[in-house]
């Protein structure tokens, strides 16, 4: 059992568990499967805490992000519990598949009304939108992430407090806090949760669509190889060129960039960072690939070599 | 000499209510002075995320959404003590003939006459409706951005808000409206991001406005239970669905922001605070004005420009990530601009040397921009000869 504090609250971490007592009596907004708004709460937390409201009890084996921050007299933190493995959804699309999720307690230290502890769920979901986004995460369709698949959001507000108030959306301090501190314990779980930042190329590529059996008949190799591969010459060239051709991609599928224009300036940038001049009629992800593994060719002939002997004497 | 709130409200003149749309939930809207009025005719529950401070709402008579008058009258009411914005909010709802105490009221910059209705039916047949109205370009943030405004202390805050009326069709426990809440907030941050509207307040992609504010609607007895309104559920769906709608439309009316506006190279390199004045001033034109008016109206409409340029700002991107580091950014971003945005000669010795020297990507692309101009404006003063 491991016993912190965080501002005036203790926390009680005990295996898979995480109780947060509050010392009186508080007010809760909770989303679904809550009941929404809750008077009298004296301790919230993570899995089997045994306290008056459990926000999350799929917490096995998954990390807790922390995060407080004050402004004068104005105090909030955030604990997270991220899984963004999976579950990525982008808000009005179909292909949120997997069982990611973000649950959060916000734990605000005025006292405040409903209306504003639900104005502080609007900044703390879009500082997790902010997390997905900056982690590059996408749906199982491919496109930009904004949110996940099962997302629970308890608001915290100390009724007895002396200090009453309202403002709790981005232009406030109190806002400022609420999307600091969610940002911030939403990112430190996710991480520690198995997330990579940045990731990797080849985790890139993957959330285009480019699933195994199509890397394998592209390029003859099995995807543990390419991963093997592709990581050793995981570079700042390709990480960038990478980086500006999928969004690029994106800015063409929002019709913010119109696709001839997109497509011709997306494979003038990879033959200025790669050197490598990439084929027409492709993607510009399929663009990529293909020049990637002549770039990779060039700058790490020993490596490329050996994958492709010891992929012969596979075969 | 100083005029009060209520010296101005006087005046207004009262027009006509006029009906202007439908929304699920048997609710009419209307519109009446600076007022998008919602009259719901079945039972319904509202959770509120607006500044006045509400509980769940059962049953009330309104919900409105309501024009501020100008800044000189929104300046005389800030620093004051809440009470008195409430107090200027209700006899707004009375002066249209509502009682303030059973009316829902929010309040933006947006004029009402900019709101856009979108009715939809989710694929398990849920009817949703939003009514939307909102700015960004006055107030757009990214949550965690630097705030200016401390309550305790009563600071001013800036206009530009995005004001969105959800209506559900079902009956729906408390904690999913919370939940709808929440998915309408994705909803709005995704528009945001298609756009690749710029917070005020950093050099990032917004993700809302620094004043947003939410309603949801849900109708009480309807014999339809629904408890899942995430994102991945049916009516999480329809309900982004129909947010995203509305907001594009809205923000188009409103502020003139669409696709075509926001794909333009000086529009993209404002999120670093660039603007055409700044490019001006990295070279002397050897050109005309006319030459360099034409040259600057042409590349603010170039796809291929805003393409590149967009392209080499995601390098910028992830140097402020921390993903990259920033003197390795600078050199790949170099050869980007060289081979999507520029050619050899377009770059001199001097600017060569100049540019040796910068250490920001948005630098760089500053002085492209200015080049680009240059060229462009002496092919238009050859082409003139």
């Amino acid at each position: 059992m491991n016993v912190t504090r965080l501002g005036r609250y203790r926390l009680v971490e005990s295996g898979s568990s995480l109780r947060i007592e509050l010392g009186n009596e508080h007010k809760v907004l909770l989303t679904y499967p809550g009941d929404g708004e809750y008077d009298s709460v004296e301790s919230i937390g993570f899995g089997d805490c045994g306290c008056d409201l459990v926000v999350s009890d799929n917490t096995n084996a998954l990390s807790c992000g922390f995060s407080e921050l004050s402004f004068g007299s104005t105090w909030g933190a955030a604990i997270a519990v991220a899984d963004l493995r999976s579950g990525i959804c982008r808000a009005g699309a179909e292909g949120c598949e997997g069982e990611g999720e973000v649950s959060l307690i916000l734990l605000l230290g005025p006292d405040f009304s409903i209306s504003s502890m639900a104005r502080a769920g609007i900044t703390s979901v879009e500082a997790i939108t902010a997390v997905i986004q900056d982690l590059k995460l996408r749906d199982g369709e491919g496109r930009c992430g904004s949110g996940t698949k099962n997302l629970r959001v308890a608001i915290v507000s100390d009724k007895k407090s002396e200090i009453h108030l309202r403002g709790t959306g981005k232009h406030s301090k109190m806002g400022e806090i609420i999307g600091r501190t969610v940002y911030d314990a939403v990112m430190d779980s996710a991480i520690k949760n198995g997330v990579q930042r940045p990731g990797p190329v080849m985790a890139g590529l993957l959330s285009r669509g480019f699933d195994e059996e199509r890397i394998r008949s592209m390029l003859g190799m099995t995807a543990e190889e390419l991963e093997t591969f592709v990581r050793k010459m995981d570079d700042d060239n390709v990480k960038a060129c990478f980086s500006s051709i999928s969004h690029l991609e994106d800015e063409i599928s929002w019709g913010l960039i119109p696709e001839s224009a997109g497509n011709e300036i997306g494979r003038r940038a990879i033959a200025a960072v790669l050197g490598v001049q990439p084929s027409e009629g492709n993607s510009l992800s399929e663009s990529f690939l293909f020049a990637l593994i002549e770039y990779g060719s060039r700058s790490h002939p020993l490596h490329f070599t050996t994958v492709c002997v010891s992929l012969k004497a596979s075969l | 000499m100083d005029f009060t709130w209520e010296d101005i409200l006087c005046e207004e003149p009262i027009d006509e209510r006029r009906k202007v749309a439908d929304m699920c939930c048997d609710i009419e809207v209307f519109r009446q002075c600076r007022s998008l009025i919602l009259i719901p005719h079945s039972e319904v529950r509202v959770l509120t995320g607006a500044s006045r401070e509400h509980s769940f709402v059962q049953n009330p008579q309104a919900i409105t959404n309501n024009s501020s008058i100008g800044s000189r009258v929104e300046m005389s009411l800030m620093g004051k003590k809440l009470n008195v914005n409430d107090a200027y909010t209700d006899e707004m709802q009375r002066r249209i003939g509502l009682d303030a105490e059973r009316t829902v009221a929010f309040g933006t910059a947006a004029h009402m006459d900019n709101a856009a209705v979108t009715n939809l039916l989710s694929k398990g047949g849920v009817k949703v409706s939003a009514a939307v109205t909102g700015g960004i370009r006055g107030n757009g943030g990214r949550a965690g951005d630097p705030a200016s405004f401390d309550e305790a202390k009563r600071y001013a805050e800036r206009p530009g808000t995005i004001v969105i009326l959800l209506a559900i069709d079902a009956d729906i426990p408390d904690g999913t409206m919370f939940q709808a809440m929440l998915t309408a907030t994705q909803s709005k941050s995704c528009v945001i991001q298609e756009l690749m509207a710029k917070s005020l307040y950093s050099n990032r992609v917004a993700t809302g406005s620094g004043t947003d504010q939410v309603a949801v609607i849900c109708r009480t007895g309807s014999g339809k239970e629904i408890t899942d309104c995430g994102a991945a559920s049916d009516v999480g769906i329809a309900i982004a669905r129909c947010v995203r709608e509305s907001l594009f439309k809205t923000f188009d009316l409103q502020s003139g922001m669409d696709m075509e506006a926001q794909s333009d190279p000086f529009v993209m390199l404002s999120r670093f605070g660039m603007t055409p004045s700044s490019i001006h001033n990295e070279i002397r034109f050897p050109c005309t004005m006319a030459s360099l008016i034409q040259a600057e109206a042409e590349l603010h409409k170039d796809k291929k420009v805003a393409a590149g340029v967009s392209a080499v700002l995601r390098i910028a991107d992830d140097v402020n990530l921390g993903i990259m580091e920033p003197a390795k950014g600078v050199e790949i971003a170099s050869r980007m601009i060289m081979g999507t945005l520029l050619e050899p000669e377009d770059v001199d010795p001097v600017i060569r040397k100049v540019l040796t020297y910068e250490e920001t990507v948005p630098g760089l692309l500053s002085m492209t921009m200015a080049l680009l101009l240059r060229k462009r404006a002496l092919e238009i003063m050859e082409a003139g000869q």
